[in-house]
């Protein structure tokens, strides 16, 4: 059954849970970018990012009727899940520390000009190194562009949260770009 | 505006709708005349200028189409399992309202078949052709034994009533019939020796009752009588029970 691209996250939702795969497929194609992405900013690692994207989706297959829409939108339920699963990993097994010095190859392997490519890496090892509270408000608001308001859906906490959050991990970011060298590369600036 | 005011409000200058239009101006009017300030807000102009770049630089990045396919083979397993899990529930749910409907049914027939009076049936059964049915009595006998001596003792000259059998076509009353006790016939030994026996369903015309001893004029009925026969081992008839069935033959008196 073919869907309409402009159909509702909570239409196809619904239609999935009826088994519509269709809908599920699309659903996931729109939101799994910003899921995966905010897994890779939050953690670093692509695999687990990955995982971390599989087990959110495996979650909406399993507990959909978890999701109330009258709380939130769908985007922000599936935020709260990735935040969740990230945080049982960090607990887990320590593995979400702070991004390493140099990035996977993949992930920066469309930055062409050296310019770009150190400020994509300044500023990602940045946001890594910022707590993880502040990293997950940093990167919803300001990498996802998400309104205060959505970003609180998703983290459960106030608006009033996430601007002061946000506040202070803008002020740490300028802090740290501000006293942090460029890490450049030889291959990547083709030296 | 001052400097506190605008560094609490610095991180919302960029965002659309966040600020009443009159504060954002203030605050960069603030930021003009204020070189600390102007300097916070330029660094707060660069550090989203760099996070923009990097969220242009990883909004290409998604995870790889195996995940999707992992996915839809769950979405496909899950959604079968459901199927499964409801098909299992409808046909134990199915298999419960059979079982109930039979038990109704079941009760329902065994109380109001249509056309069928059961008062009628065990009047049918009990004068069928008019053939003896008969029973064994030997406990009901031995019962009777502890009767009779409990009656010599006491010295009472009561006629002695033996226990009915437990076969329900012959010897026992019925729903539609009415019987006597049984009254030892004259030539009869005492119903106290009897060991064994049977009890024998007969039809006795008033001749055959007064040759037993029985006169017909203790009956209001002058036809044929239904009765129990207390008939010993040797085949002899010891007792007699008078047995009226509904309406069709007199009560005994």
């Amino acid at each position: 059954m073919s869907q309409p691209k402009d159909a509702t996250d909570d239409g196809l939702l619904r239609r999935a849970l009826a088994g519509d795969e269709d809908a599920f497929r699309l659903l996931y194609r729109r939101n799994c970018p910003a899921i995966y992405r905010f897994a890779l900013h939050m953690c670093g690692n692509s695999a687990t990012a990955e995982d971390v994207t599989q087990e959110v989706f495996m979650a909406l297959i399993r507990n959909a009727r978890n999701f109330d829409p009258t709380r939130g939108t769908l985007g922000g339920f599936l935020f709260g899940i990735a935040r969740n699963h990230l945080r049982k990993r960090w607990e887990k097994d320590q593995r979400l520390v702070p991004l390493p010095e140099t990035f996977e190859e993949s992930q920066i392997d469309h930055v062409t000009d050296a310019a770009s490519f150190e400020t994509v890496a300044r500023v990602r090892h940045a946001v890594g190194s910022l707590p993880e509270d502040y990293r997950e408000t940093v990167v919803l608001c300001d990498l996802e562009g998400m309104s205060y308001e959505e970003a609180a859906a998703a983290l459960k906490c106030p608006v009033g949260t996430v601007r002061s959050r946000l506040h202070r991990a803008r002020a740490l970011l300028v802090e740290k770009l501000r006293e942090r060298r460029p890490v450049i590369r030889a291959s990547a600036v083709g030296e | 505006m001052n400097c506190e005011m605008f560094e609490k409000i610095l991180c919302d200058l960029d965002r659309a709708d966040v600020l009443p239009s009159a504060v954002r101006e203030a605050a960069l009017a603030h930021a003009e005349t204020c070189a600390p300030c102007g300097l916070l807000m330029t660094e707060s102009e660069s550090l989203d200028m760099h996070l923009r770049t990097l969220s242009i630089s990883a909004r290409i990045q998604s995870p790889p189409p195996r995940v999707e396919s992992a996915l839809l083979e769950e979405f496909r397993e899950f959604h079968e399992e459901q199927r499964r899990g409801r098909r299992r529930w409808q046909l134990a749910a199915l298999g419960v309202a059979a079982a109930a409907a039979l038990a109704v049914s079941y009760f329902l027939l065994g109380h109001f078949v249509p056309g069928r009076n059961p008062m009628k049936d065990a009047q049918d059964t009990s004068t069928h052709s008019g053939a003896p049915t008969t029973a064994p009595i030997a406990s009901t006998a031995r019962d009777s034994n502890e009767s009779a001596h409990a009656q010599e003792a006491s010295g009472t000259n009561t006629p002695k009533r033996l226990a009915p059998v437990a076969n329900p076509s012959a010897g026992q009353e019925t729903a539609a019939e009415q019987g006597t006790a049984f009254i030892p016939l004259p030539y009869a030994d005492s119903a106290a020796e009897i060991e064994g026996g049977e009890v024998v369903r007969v039809i006795l015309s008033p001749a055959a009752l007064e040759a037993m001893g029985l006169r017909s004029s203790d009956f209001s009925s002058s036809g044929d009588v239904s009765a129990d026969l207390l008939v010993d081992e040797a085949g002899t008839p010891e007792a007699i029970r008078l047995v009226a069935q509904s309406d069709k033959d007199s009560v005994p008196n």
